[in-house]
């Protein structure tokens, strides 16, 4: 095309595309420019809402156990975003798992309805006496690896390794679980949305003693987006949660905040130099580890600390690039893993002492393609959990589609096993 | 929480020369800034937020075919800037486009899967959204790919070069030119059968 038709052809698109954007509407201002960061503390209504709801429970006007709703209630829901939780659902594929390893419980968990979930245990499958649209996920085994804690509606359940099921609590139609933790050997901390009939973006707590009655639910803020596996601190004080500034994923998900229970408020996870950081997990006497990661320097930083606080010494820098798996806290040991400078292709597997020590476990095999379709990096890999003889590995991932898939490595093999067919999500498993 | 560099400090920041004048007195008149009140060397991004927010939320709904999230986006693009924007930006609004755009794709991302796992509510279009799609130009725009969309807005609503859209948006300059050249006349034979 000529010089000439080119600046034709300019001229017709600015004269039609200029007037046209004009003519589109722009709310009025409806916030100030707010320095770095400023507006992620709390908002004018937050503080407003958390005023409303103390006065409120100060007053006893608001039970949240009670389907008796009034009118502080009431304003109190018109003031509260967010959807309601609808649940997990399970799927029947319990991956292979060791067959000389005789009580080697596994966990799948997916989005199909109207299945049970099935814990693997080498040799056999028993089925769990949990079903319906709303069952839980993101199962977790105590340090110890002697109980399994897992969830379905608002009941909550505790296996063992052979995988016997009982319930433990039932905290009532109102509600659903979503998410749920240990809290030291004994208790439980249950993270509640309102059931789906009731909908809205409210959430309490409940804690849970095995063999007495849960707590009554308490209020948190509202609108949190509670992240983590497990999500609270050992001590109950603490849950991590989403603020949506997160480093280390390319989408920026997972827990980049702590949520301070009792005083009701978000603490942005930062280093000392002011990076923001992503939590790893908890470790056993409560602390924290979190990763920061610069993609220009190809590095990931760990840190432990105190929740709240801004560490500046790093745990240890490991190599990372983009794409590289998400490292967790295998609590039995109090341990970092993590896969350095591994992207979706073969990586050396790392535990990360809380000392700084390092071992090598073993060579990850190319678990993850690195293309998925449409040619994109798969955005996320999570590594979830190591089985106590190191053989084997769980991870999940969200594809380029944006699929949930969880699978099981065999790192004496290198085979791969998902968790879930091609077609299907699958959110969690944990090995113990 | 992030550390800001320094909050009371007003980046310094350079006008690009090229920007049309019409476009200048059309958003001084908007914010009711004198017409020849220039941008100087020292004017505090609060002034330039009030200044390029209106054109910056419009092209970024045109070119995203939503306003969902864009004043989010654009305010975090500020922050941004307000950290680390260059010295020697040509474009502060290109600049600021570019990325607020990115801050948009991941924040849509985000939502779409955070509405997968039940933690969000479903997008509900607002007034603003409607009126977006009623608009004649929204057709054309939705007949185009993104990318020609996102690169038409910046070179003939927002007066980018293609140098500073290849720069900002990190494309390579022959990708730029030809998709901008493609997306034109696609654009002009979307309009002239409308």
């Amino acid at each position: 095309m000529s010089d000439r038709a080119d600046a034709e052809l300019d001229r017709f698109v600015a004269a039609r595309l200029v007037p046209a954007l004009d003519a589109l509407p722009v709310a009025p201002r409806a916030r100030q420019f707010e320095r770095a960061g400023a507006a992620r503390r709390w908002s004018a209504p937050a503080v407003v809402f958390a005023m409303v709801l103390a006065l409120v429970e100060l007053a006893g006007l608001w039970a949240p156990g009670s389907r008796a709703v009034g009118d502080a209630a009431r304003l109190i829901q018109r003031l509260i975003t967010g959807a309601s939780f609808v649940g997990y659902y399970f799927e029947l594929h319990a991956p292979d798992a060791d067959p000389h390893e005789g009580l080697r419980a596994i966990f799948a968990a997916n989005t199909l309805p109207g299945d049970p979930p099935v814990p693997g245990v080498s040799g056999s499958s028993v089925l769990l006496p949990i079903s319906g649209p709303a069952a839980g996920s993101d199962p977790s085994w105590r340090a110890d690896g002697e109980r399994l804690l897992l969830w379905a509606g608002a009941r909550i359940y505790l296996g063992d390794r052979t995988g016997h099921v009982r319930q433990i609590a039932d905290l009532g139609a109102e509600y659903v679980v979503l998410r749920a933790g240990w809290v030291g050997a004994d208790d439980v901390l249950a993270v509640l949305a309102p059931a789906p009939e009731i909908g809205g973006g409210a959430r309490w707590i409940s804690r849970i003693r095995v063999g007495t009655a849960p707590e009554a639910p308490r209020p948190l803020r509202a609108t949190i987006v509670v992240w983590g596996s497990p999500p609270n601190s050992p001590d109950g004080k603490w849950l991590t949660v989403d603020v949506g500034r997160g480093t280390c994923t390319r989408s920026g998900f997972g827990a980049s905040g702590v949520y301070d229970i009792d005083r009701g408020i978000v603490v942005d996870l930062v280093n000392g130099a002011g990076q923001p950081l992503m939590a790893v997990g908890w470790t056993i006497d409560g602390r924290l580890v979190s990763a920061h990661c610069d993609g220009q320097r190809g590095t990931m930083e760990l840190y432990v600390a105190p929740p709240g606080s801004a560490p500046s010494v790093p745990l240890a820098t490991v190599a990372w690039i983009r794409g590289s798996p998400l490292p967790f806290v295998d609590a039995a040991r109090d341990r970092v893993i993590v896969a350095p400078g591994g992207g979706p292709g073969p990586a050396s597997l790392l535990a990360v002492a809380l000392d700084g020590g390092r071992t090598v476990l073993a060579q990850l095999p190319a678990f993850a393609s690195d293309e998925g379709e449409g040619g994109q990096l798969l955005r996320i890999v999570y590594l979830r959990s190591i089985s106590r003889d190191e053989r084997f590995l769980s991870f999940s991932i969200t594809d380029a589609k944006d699929r949930r898939r969880t699978g099981v490595i065999d790192l004496v093999t290198g085979k791969v096993m998902y968790a879930c067919s091609d077609d299907r999500e699958c959110y969690q498993l944990t090995l113990r | 929480m992030g550390a800001c560099s320094d909050p009371g400090r007003s980046r310094v920041y350079s006008q690009r020369p090229d920007a049309p004048q019409e476009r200048e007195r059309r958003e001084t008149a908007e914010v009711g800034v004198a017409s020849d009140q220039t941008v100087s060397a020292e004017t505090p991004w609060e002034t330039i937020y009030v200044r390029t927010r209106p054109a910056l939320v419009r092209a970024l709904a045109a070119a995203t075919g939503s306003y969902e999230g864009v004043e989010d986006a654009v305010h975090d693009a500020f922050v941004e800037a307000v950290r680390r924007a260059p010295a020697d930006l040509r474009s502060v609004e290109g600049w600021l486009y570019a990325v607020a755009l990115n801050r948009l794709r991941s924040q849509r991302r985000r939502a779409a899967i955070l509405r997968r796992l039940r933690l969000a509510p479903a997008a509900q279009p607002g007034e603003l959204d409607r009126a977006l799609t009623r608009a004649d130009i929204s057709k054309t725009l939705r007949a185009l790919a993104p990318r020609e969309r996102e690169l038409l807005i910046a070179k003939h609503y927002l007066g980018m070069t293609q140098e500073e859209i290849a720069s900002y948006m990190r494309l390579p300059r022959g990708t730029v030119s030809a998709a901008i050249s493609r997306a034109a006349a696609r654009f002009r034979e979307l309009e002239d059968r409308r």
